[in-house]
């Protein structure tokens, strides 16, 4: 299966015989590197001193018997096809066309905004805030956290290697605005980047990232296997020494009681949170009201008896009827 | 099947173990509460790199960097690692909540299908294209079609001065003519099916009858032609396939790139 019809193929040029494309004969010359058609003249001829002299090739048909014409062009002319790309020019041009319009659609939306408004369509925002910030920040109102939306070129530029993100440990934290910590220096958020548990642009309600058992000991030194099993005790009088404190068994609520399928509608959802009031936290995390946190199977257990601290003095009530007493007591 | 089962035995093993030293990092920083989203996500970003080496390699046939082969079956396994570090990096979403990161995303599991097709591609299509028979240059296949043409027809001319009776060249006219005039059948030969040579042999033969012994001889020319013709035009879909789903896969793999140049700008910007 060979053709001697356009044996010579230029694979690296961009373009193919427009005759060829159309399911026709195609010429022996092919298009020039231009996309030009090449084909227009039988041959090129050949100028041996001061005669031209045609060369046409022999499979097609050798040299003619008009010959070159006096200006040394050939005598044999076709119409011009219309040679078109080939398929890696395509795929170049595609390549290429692609990079362009991410480029331009940065350039358009990415950089600064939107050059056909002034609303602001947010190719930079990674998605919704969270419901608690969304109260307090507006939509979009990006350099209410990020410094760095309104810097100019060589500020955007510097932050791309200057780490200062509004979550970061230092000066440049954001998140320290509004939440306040008492005893910092003391509590777990002093440990890392606020974004490590507590993700944000996830819209809706996010509770922080569930910390497993092993990323207790990023901060701890004291390194045990799980929570529930080899935790070190904290001591009855943790966090704050109160006389009425209950000494919660987290082992037994969490390895017994909540995995009891008896109690599994009750089992508080969230894990710690669902107890533990984090976002009033310093030192220690305090716990969710009774109602909020054993009601659900505990309330029972507690006796219908009210608790009486203080009582005026009172006489006590007589316990018979006087008009029936006062006709015996009559002499 | 084999071979390439064989050639892709190596970059698997690479990549799973790349994998697991990956994953290992990410979770030893997720332990110490570190951002183990930038791990994954410049591992990503130096794979999408990587990834693209292997069309500059096909440029540098100059220079020898290793056979094509082995350089597409490293692109396979580390392709289909890829897929597990995005999942990695985006936490299992396949679709962020972000515009920015939606078209990003888009355009990655749009590169992994293609690619995933491609894969198949190049695997089903050069072993039917052996089972064709025949080996011709995807750029000569139009002068072919033509040479095949230009014989058929003279064929018919020939049966016609010889037995003075238009019954063939008729019927060529009205049947064979159609056929010859291009590649027929694409998507029956992609699929594997044989129905141009079904259609070539039931005109061929339903004009048979009519024909003298002389034009009869001329006929089979012209079966034989047509028959070498379907051959043709399976190994063009087959070729045309194998070079017309780069069309799709290079191009979004450049805006892919260029989009997370972006991306990673925007993060180290923003984030970090």
């Amino acid at each position: 299966m060979s053709s001697i019809i356009n044996s010579y193929n230029r694979p690296n040029y961009p373009y193919r015989c427009g005759r060829a494309a159309l399911w026709g004969k195609p010429c022996a010359f092919g298009p020039n590197f231009d996309g030009s058609c090449g084909g227009i003249t039988a041959c090129t001829p050949r100028k041996n001193g001061d005669r031209y002299i045609c060369n046409r090739r022999p499979e097609n048909g050798g040299s003619c018997d008009q010959g070159p014409l006096p200006d040394g062009s050939c005598c044999l002319t076709q119409v011009a096809c219309q040679p078109r790309r080939t398929l890696r020019a395509i795929r170049y041009r595609l390549c290429v066309s692609a990079l362009v319009i991410i480029v331009a659609i940065l350039g358009a939306f990415g950089v600064g905004g939107s050059i056909f408004s002034n609303e602001t369509i947010s190719l930079k925002n990674p998605g919704k805030l969270s419901n608690a910030h969304l109260s307090v920040v507006d939509e979009g109102s990006c350099v209410s956290c990020h410094n760095v939306h309104e810097a100019n070129v060589v500020g955007a530029i510097k932050a791309v290697f200057n780490p200062s993100g509004p979550t970061s440990k230092g000066i440049e934290n954001k998140c320290l605005a509004c939440h306040e910590f008492p005893l910092m220096n003391a509590s777990v958020h002093n440990s890392k980047n606020c974004s490590t548990c507590h993700s944000e642009h996830k819209g809706g309600m996010k509770p922080p990232s569930k910390i497993s058992d092993e990323q207790c000991h990023s901060c701890h030194d004291q390194t045990f296997t799980t929570f529930g099993e080899s935790h070190p005790n904290f001591g009855k009088t943790y966090p704050y020494e109160r006389r009425t404190a209950i000494n919660f068994d987290h082992n037994a609520h969490i390895n017994t009681h909540f995995k009891d399928k008896r109690y599994k509608n009750l089992v508080p959802e969230g894990r710690c949170i669902s107890c533990h009031a984090v976002s009033s936290a310093s030192k220690a995390v305090p716990i969710k009201s009774f109602q909020d946190t054993c009601a659900a199977c505990h309330e029972d257990e507690i006796k219908t008896r009210t608790l009486t601290l203080f009582q005026l003095p009172e006489f006590e009530t007589i316990s018979f009827n006087v008009s029936e007493l006062f006709p015996l007591a009559q002499p | 099947m084999t071979n390439f089962i064989n050639r892709l035995t190596l970059p698997a093993v690479i990549v799973v173990l790349v994998f697991g030293v990956l994953f290992y990092a990410i979770e030893t920083a997720k332990q110490n509460l570190e951002d183990s989203v930038m791990i994954s996500g410049w591992v990503l970003f130096g794979f999408f790199v990587i990834l693209a080496l292997l069309n500059v390699r096909k440029k540098l046939i100059a220079f020898n960097f290793g056979a094509v082969r082995h350089w597409v079956s490293f692109h396979i396994a580390a392709g289909v690692l890829v897929i597990a570090i995005f999942l990695l990096h985006t936490e299992g979403q396949i679709i962020p909540l972000g515009l920015y990161e939606q078209v990003l995303a888009i355009l990655f599991w749009s590169v992994s299908v293609t690619g995933v097709l491609g894969t198949i591609i190049i695997n089903v299509y050069p072993r039917r294209l052996t089972d064709t028979g025949g080996e011709i240059i995807y750029d000569a296949i139009p002068a072919e079609v033509m040479a095949l043409r230009q014989e058929a027809e003279n064929c018919v001319i020939d049966c016609v001065n010889s037995s003075g009776q238009a019954t063939l060249s008729d019927h060529y006219s009205e049947t064979l003519d159609w056929f010859f005039r291009r590649p027929r059948f694409y998507f029956n030969h992609l699929l594997g099916g044989d129905r141009s040579s079904a259609w070539v042999n039931k005109h061929v033969e339903e004009v048979r009858r009519y024909l003298s012994e002389n034009e009869e001889t001329f006929l089979n020319q012209i079966l034989r032609l047509a028959l070498a013709k379907s051959t043709l035009d399976r190994q063009f879909s087959c070729q045309d396939l194998m070079r017309k789903w780069l069309l799709f896969h290079v191009p979004l793999s450049i805006a892919l790139i260029a989009v997370s140049v972006w991306h990673v700008i925007m993060v180290h910007m923003y984030a970090q």
